[in-house]
């Protein structure tokens, strides 16, 4: 699996102020911050519901955990949500390790992930 | 028992080659993947400390030192000095915060990558060397995962 770091944004249908960010490779000290801007831009254009995609997310540091924490306090102070899906048990730990898997939701899947932030709205 | 020593100029962009590097070791020393990816994520951790908090330029070093003896595996991870940091205060804080629980204020703040050495290798000291600041940590290969020592409180928002 590629190492590099790797952003993808991708359109939820039918849902303006909702995007799935796919992050793959290594989300680390070095390049963490290429994440924040762009999931911050998103917030900024009033992107409010994040869904983080890291299925082929293959290592993250404390910082890039730290900027994961960072964008769910923005979405939240506008209003908004971010969740995550697709962590594998080696990231899923270091997550329960810093509070992360207790501040943001964590699901298995993209559906299970929209379908959640859906109700979010709703709710 | 085996030694080695990597020695990187104090750059973060030279942390992918030393995770590569510290991952292949612990592979070939019969680590399953998920001790592995501990060891490589503690080791990572540290030099990013070193290569942030106890370098001043990318001149100074940063030396990886890893010896290997039969179930076990040790890191001693010098940094140049010229900067202060008190780790073992930034502990403490942190610690004191997850006893009595994080609020929202505090979720943004740093100091959670000294959380992640302690929950996954067995033992680290924090000594002065010379100038700079000397880690020297271990990790036993378990049969079963470790406890984890602290519970964070439920803040979902």
């Amino acid at each position: 699996m590629e190492k590099v770091l790797k952003i993808d944004i991708l359109d939820v249908v039918s849902c303006s102020d909702t995007k799935i960010i796919k992050v793959s490779g290594e989300l680390v000290m070095s390049n963490s911050n290429n994440f924040k801007v762009t999931a911050e831009g998103l917030v900024e254009k009033g992107i409010v519901y994040l869904i983080i995609d890291l299925s082929n997310l293959i290592f993250i540091d404390s910082i890039g955990t730290l900027n994961l924490i960072n964008i769910h306090i923005k979405t939240r102070r506008r209003g908004g949500n971010m969740c995550l899906f697709g962590v594998n048990n080696n990231i899923k730990e270091v997550f329960d390790t810093v509070g992360l898997a207790k501040l943001v939701s964590l699901y298995n899947d993209m559906s299970e992930a929209i379908t959640a932030i859906k109700k979010k709205k709703i709710g | 028992m085996s030694e080695m020593q990597i020695v990187i100029p104090a750059d973060f962009c030279f942390m992918p080659g030393v995770r590569a590097c510290i991952s292949r070791i612990c592979a070939g020393l019969g680590f399953d993947d998920h001790e592995a990816y501990q060891i490589e994520t503690v080791v990572d951790e540290i030099c990013n400390n070193a290569v942030e908090h106890g370098s001043k330029t990318s001149q100074d070093i940063v030396v990886i030192g890893c010896s290997v003896s039969a179930g076990r595996i040790d890191f001693h991870i010098t940094d140049s000095g010229n900067k202060e940091f008190r780790a073992n205060e930034v502990f403490e804080n942190n610690k004191r915060r997850i006893e009595q629980g994080w609020d929202l204020e505090e979720m943004n703040q740093r100091g959670r990558g000294l959380f992640i050495i302690q929950r996954m290798i067995d033992g680290m000291t924090i000594e002065k060397a010379g100038q700079g600041v000397k880690v020297s940590l271990y990790k036993i290969h378990h049969e079963e995962p470790a406890e984890m020592k602290y519970v964070f409180p439920d803040i979902k928002l």
